[in-house]
């Protein structure tokens, strides 16, 4: 390694302090922002991160900064990555928010789209815990109003 | 997912498809609100149009009888099938589609398509704008433009109309303009969906002959300004701006050889010309081959591009009339499909030969429009459901 690698300290929400190369880090636009303003000083904070979820976003990272690493084994990473459980998923999306790294929230937001894809909405309801506010007779009408949607 | 943000879900919803979103506003009140807000019907649009795949483009064409159907055609249908599967699949399915005010007895024209909603002329009489992913429609008021004659001629050239988007006042507009044949008086009229009515408007450009088809963008509707039905030698390119409802010219480039037709189409976004080449054999004009150029930047003369070269071979391309050809859409991979009336053909400069696709029921083309699965219907409410 180079002397002119500079490292950064990034802290989670429950305390938990990662070393990772700049070159890596500033993948997140919200980290590069940071360090191009010069306003990073010993530590980021990370107030919006766990360190559970954190490990997984330098996993993605570390593969992804890798040199000469081919397109199919990165898909094949890729492919791995996205099957977590959903709450894991969930927090993946709001991290990569938070970091602001397109590449993964995109990823992220397609797997969710993928996976809601041909499901009821009663099925949408119970896999992502959304109540059902609707009267029986208020979600009668708007099935009506395109009754050719649910055939 | 429900405590997720409200960006982040209309990023997830946004890549669905107008059927399931129609499904998903049964989950809750708040994707209901959120999947008809106008806001969200515009992410999705944008999304939905910008999706490389043409996973919710759908290419739609009439089949008619007219002056060059050599076919023994019984009905004037309405035919669409899937853009992504035109590009990726062996053989692609296609639909009769269910039209507002059908009657396969009546002749019906596609004026125009934007937002994914389309403007279909029926038997130069009835103008109705139709989301057909929606399925719901508005008839337009008459516009009163009309020939009495009932001569052949009279029907093709009396009146065109252009349909598009004016994002200033956030309506939808019709222009129709009645043409200078001896026996009328050149008359423009502009139809607005917001006011649902009419309006003459006064000055008039020194029109000619407009030629179909009619193309939106940037803005504004565009025709080609033809003395002498597509065989002169140079033909305009005029403009109706729907914001300030002003006329204006598009600089074209130097198509370098003297005898040819024109006939305007849309690569992408991009304002694109069909340029077919005659030459004289054994004493009948016949098209040699064709160009496709492409304005890449809109109003820059310098940025017309040759982007297709098409050679015409006797046997093959017989069905490549000079009147009609078609350039459509360019999928990822660089092809564009192209539509010689009894075919449908996707053509890869780099790649020879002509892909021939095979498309369930397709009978003949007329003419042939690409639009977006929408949501976009709150110009239409209050209107009928077809």
């Amino acid at each position: 390694m180079s002397s002119s690698t500079k490292f950064l300290t990034l802290k989670t929400c429950d305390d938990k302090k990662f070393v990772l190369d700049e070159a890596i880090a500033v993948r997140s636009q919200t980290i590069k922002n940071m360090v191009e303003d010069d306003c990073v000083s010993n530590v980021i904070p990370l107030p919006n991160v766990n360190s559970k979820t954190m490990t997984k976003v330098i996993e993605y990272w570390k593969k992804h900064s890798e040199e000469g690493v081919s397109k199919d084994v990165l898909m094949d990473f890729d492919k791995a990555f996205v099957k977590v459980h959903h709450s894991i998923l969930h927090a993946l999306i709001l991290a990569a928010n938070f970091l602001n790294d397109k590449e993964i929230l995109d990823m992220m937001c397609q797997e969710v789209a993928d996976r809601i894809k041909g499901k009821t909405p009663e099925e949408i309801r119970k896999e992502f815990d959304i109540k059902n506010d609707f009267t029986p007779e208020e979600e009668e009408e708007i099935r009506k109003e395109n009754a050719w949607a649910f055939e | 997912m429900s405590t997720l943000p409200t960006d982040l879900i209309v990023d997830i919803l946004s890549r669905f498809s107008v059927k399931t979103l129609l499904k998903f506003r049964c989950v809750s009140k708040s994707w209901c609100t959120l999947i008809r807000s106008p806001e969200f019907v515009k992410t999705h649009l944008s999304v939905s149009a910008k999706n490389k795949d043409h996973t919710h483009h759908r290419l739609v064409w009439t089949e008619n009888r007219d002056l060059f159907t050599s076919r023994d055609i019984k009905q004037h249908v309405l035919r669409e099938c899937s853009v992504s599967s035109l590009h990726n699949d062996s053989v692609v399915e296609s639909l009769d589609l269910n039209y507002p005010l059908k009657n396969p007895e009546l002749r019906v024209c596609i004026v125009g398509s934007v937002n994914g909603l389309i403007c279909l002329d029926i038997e130069d009489n009835d103008l109705v704008l139709w989301n057909p992913t929606l399925r719901v429609y508005r008839k337009l008021p008459d516009s009163r433009l009309r020939v009495s004659g009932g001569s052949r001629l009279d029907r093709i050239t009396s009146v065109m109309y252009g349909f598009g988007y004016d994002e200033f006042s956030d309506d939808y507009k019709v222009v129709g303009v009645r043409c200078s044949c001896t026996r009328y008086p050149l008359e423009v009229k502009i139809y607005s969906l917001k006011n649902n009515s009419w309006r003459t408007k006064g000055d008039i450009l020194e029109v000619v002959q407009l030629t179909k088809p009619c193309k939106f963008l940037n803005g504004k509707l565009h025709w080609v300004n033809d003395m002498n039905g597509g065989f002169r030698n140079y033909g305009n390119i005029i403009s109706i701006d729907l914001a300030d409802e002003r006329w204006g010219k598009v600089e074209q480039p130097d198509y370098g050889k003297k005898n040819f037709s024109l006939k305007l189409e849309m690569l992408g976004s991009d304002l694109s010309v069909f340029c077919n080449y005659k030459t004289m054999s054994r004493n009948f004009m016949t098209t040699s081959h064709a160009d496709v150029w492409v304005m890449k930047e809109y109003g820059v003369k310098e940025s017309w591009t040759k982007t297709y070269s098409i050679k015409y071979s006797p046997n093959v391309f017989s069905d490549f009339s000079p009147f009609i050809s078609l350039t459509l859409c360019m999928s990822n991979k660089g092809e564009i499909l192209l539509v010689p009336r009894s075919t449908l053909t996707a053509h890869n400069p780099e790649d020879e030969p002509i892909r021939y696709l095979k498309v369930i029921n397709f009978g003949y083309c007329n003419a042939a429009n690409i639009y977006i699965e929408s949501l976009v219907c709150a110009p239409l409410f209050g209107t009928n459901k077809a």
